[in-house]
């Protein structure tokens, strides 16, 4: 019985170890599967967010690495900035449209993260012709 | 003080004529070694490091490539993708959708397409109006750098840096490095050269 209480302790131990040493892994960056439909044009790829603090940061990068765009996100004024951006998607109203929806989608995100792996999708809000995929994915894969 | 001067630029020429017949040198036996390559397969492990996040994803899959030009890029983690070059047509297939696109339409994929074939068996280094090309060699590498001179390379890297294995004069790893200070690194595992791949594997039906 002892020996069967032990092993049961030190299985617990090695699945959790935060618990038992009273440290706090640290968090990873939630890692998503998107593709932003154009209508006759894509883009797909991997989004990474990074939490800090009042909001996150992201990085969209398309499958070859290369990055299409960058953005930030401030939870408390529910706004997103653009940092840096493919040249080919700098277009007359591109920016703002993504600027906007992407509001939208980062501040759903927050309340969904975690909860599932489906694939969350949004219409553009100034342009129906444009669609959001973001399927989360699961970190011990792609680390 | 003339005659020294005279001495240091003379030191100064035959050392950078030395140099460049070094270059030379290792050009033509990587052109000659990537000239008998029929085809080519390997592993390859791609990691993608993001200054933003301080954060870095990494991808794997497989690469096809055939002298003829064909190319199949093909990453099985963490999902599935694949670009297949093949003529004048690039295939993209995720799980979802499948897209066929004329590269001759597309200055992008043209230039993006182009770059992977030509990294992958050296013929880059030769190519003097895509690149500046400059080369360092160690006993167990050669490492070349490429500054992107045309625009539309330009617009998304800064510079390319290809890792030769001097004995069998094949590219092993190739660091991208972006002008947003972000880089990806492409390491290629489980080389087979010349060895039969069955055409099916560049279709883009």
């Amino acid at each position: 019985m002892r020996k069967l209480v032990l092993i049961t302790l030190l299985a617990a131990m090695s699945l959790c170890p935060e618990l038992c040493y009273g440290q706090n892994p640290e968090p990873q960056n939630r890692r998503y599967k998107v593709k932003i439909d154009f209508g006759k044009a894509y883009i797909s790829g991997i989004c990474i967010k990074k939490d800090i603090e009042g909001g996150s940061l992201w990085s969209l990068m398309n499958e070859f690495g290369v990055s299409a765009l960058s953005f930030s996100y401030d939870e408390s004024r529910q706004k997103t900035r653009i940092i840096s951006m493919l040249k080919k998607l700098r277009k007359p109203g591109v920016k703002a449209v993504l600027r906007r929806d992407l509001s939208v989608i980062c501040e759903d995100l927050e309340h969904t993260e975690g909860l599932d792996t489906l694939t969350h999708s949004y219409v553009s809000a100034y342009k129906e012709d444009i669609v959001y995929n973001f399927t989360p994915l699961r970190n011990e894969i792609t680390q | 003080m003339r005659k020294l001067l005279c001495i240091i630029s003379l030191s100064l020429a035959s050392l950078f004529s030395g140099m460049a017949q070094n270059q030379s040198r290792i050009i033509e036996q990587i052109n000659s070694a990537g000239a008998a390559v029929k085809s080519l397969e390997c592993d390859f492990t791609q990691t993608k490091h993001i200054k933003l996040l301080n954060d870095k994803m990494v991808s794997t899959g497989k690469l096809y490539y055939a002298q003829s030009g064909s190319l199949r890029w093909e990453y099985v983690s963490p999902y599935s993708y694949i670009f297949i070059l093949s003529d004048s047509k690039v295939l993209l297939k995720n799980s979802d959708r499948s897209d066929v696109i004329d590269v001759n339409q597309n200055k992008m994929f043209r230039s993006i397409a182009k770059m992977m074939g030509d990294c992958i068996v050296g013929k880059c280094l030769s190519d003097a109006s895509s690149f500046q090309t400059s080369i360092s060699e160690s006993p167990s590498e050669w490492v070349a750098t490429l500054v992107p001179l045309k625009k539309d390379l330009k617009q998304m890297w800064s510079k390319l840096v290809l890792h030769f294995d001097p004995a069998a004069k094949c590219v092993k790893v190739v660091e991208m490095y972006e002008t947003t200070g972000d880089k990806t690194i492409i390491e290629m595992k489980n080389i087979k050269m010349n060895k039969a791949i069955d055409p099916k594997v560049f279709s883009v039906q």
